[in-house]
């Protein structure tokens, strides 16, 4: 199938797509290994509950308690991902999802405020509230990773399109990040350029990738 | 309609009116409220009364605001340097960047912290790219097979 081969296309850029280590729906794998799946479940999830609570023009970020908090988040994918691979501990893939997702839901919290965020006038609207909104979108994420997981409802082509549109979505935004520190006349331009960029970092990493499978480096993890 | 006369520059004024229309200082309201705004007055009206003008006002004056020292160079390349080791220095830039972001006085450090937010995430992202994809993978590879990269 085209989409599927599309999909599995751009997944095999950013990911290693070692099949032990992802996840199956309907006999399947997804474009991307079972921590990215985490990861970008998680970010997709915390992007939804940012359009739905009216919070894509908030340009001030989270207050620090809230920062600590969110931070600790990602030390339990950094500490899977350590330990696993130093060979202290065996992983499975409902850990790696869970952590995975645990990872990315702060990302576009702190990336949305960054990108609106004005140096020259005060910033009013906060893209978190409160505590409960941490909980909330901690428990939302958990719940959408085990729906991956488990793999009924959501069907294989929905599920790998959410992931991979998520993916180039936020490569996208952090390039845009970039090329707005430079002066640009217009808003047209500051967005071409980030395509342009955003194109050409996924050839190196196509080029880079063929070049690793090349060599043989996932070989032995087969 | 009845007129009053403009405590600071005397001009035959409405009586309802809160700013001057003349010298455009802010007047007392008969009843009640007392401004806290310093009156703006233009340059040929400053001596009219200034001595008295200045007695009345001094309670009133606001307290000023403190405005913390700029960052040393020093302070920004430690932070710099900082947020590219992997994982912990990403998440140290970005507690750092929120308190630098979060105060509302200095511009620089709000351009500071923007810029070290902006790299802290994308340096994690980076990082984490390369964790998954190259690094670790190789790490693995050693540990399973370490003939291999005797080479």
């Amino acid at each position: 199938m085209l989409l599927e081969q599309i999909l599995s296309f751009l997944g095999s850029i950013i990911c290693h797509q070692i099949p032990e280590r992802t996840i199956f729906i309907d006999g399947v794998p997804l474009p991307v290994c079972a921590r990215d799946t985490g990861i970008y479940t998680g970010v997709f999830v915390s992007l939804c509950f940012i359009v739905i609570s009216k919070r894509w023009n908030s340009d001030k970020p989270v207050k620090l308690t809230h920062a600590l908090i969110l931070c600790l988040m990602t030390f339990p994918m950094m500490l899977d991902g350590v330990s696993s691979y130093l060979g202290f501990r065996e992983s499975s893939n409902l850990i790696r999802i869970i952590t995975g997702g645990l990872f990315g839901f702060p990302i576009p919290v702190f990336l949305i405020a960054l990108k609106n965020y004005k140096v020259y006038e005060p910033n009013t609207k906060p893209i978190l509230k409160s505590w409960t909104e941490i909980i909330i979108l901690a428990a939302l994420v958990l719940i959408s990773v085990f729906i991956v997981y488990s793999g009924i409802i959501i069907p294989l082509w929905a599920a790998a399109s959410i992931l991979i549109g998520t993916m180039m979505f936020l490569l996208y935004n952090l390039v845009l990040v970039i090329v707005s520190f430079l002066p640009f006349r217009s808003r047209f331009y500051r967005n071409l350029a980030a395509g342009v960029v955003f194109c050409l970092f996924m050839a190196v990493m196509h080029w880079f990738d063929i070049y690793m499978r090349h060599i043989g480096l996932f070989a032995g993890l087969h | 309609m009845e007129s009053k006369k403009c405590e600071f520059c005397g001009e035959e004024i409405d009586s309802t009116s809160k700013r001057c229309p003349y010298c455009g200082s802010l007047l007392k309201e008969e009843h009640g409220n007392e401004y806290v705004e310093a009156p703006l007055i233009p340059a040929g009206h400053q001596e009219i009364e200034q001595g008295s003008h200045d007695v009345e006002n001094k309670e009133y004056q606001p307290a000023p605001v403190s405005v913390p020292r700029p960052l040393g160079n020093a302070i920004k390349v430690l932070f710099s340097i900082i947020a590219v080791i992997p994982g912990i220095g990403q998440l140290t830039g970005i507690i750092a960047s929120i308190i630098f972001m979060s105060d509302d006085r200095d511009t620089d450090r709000k351009s500071f912290g923007k810029a070290l937010l902006a790299a802290s995430l994308i340096l994690f992202a980076i990082w984490g790219m390369c964790c998954v994809l190259f690094s670790l993978a190789a790490i693995g590879e050693m540990m399973s097979n370490p003939g291999r990269f005797n080479y």
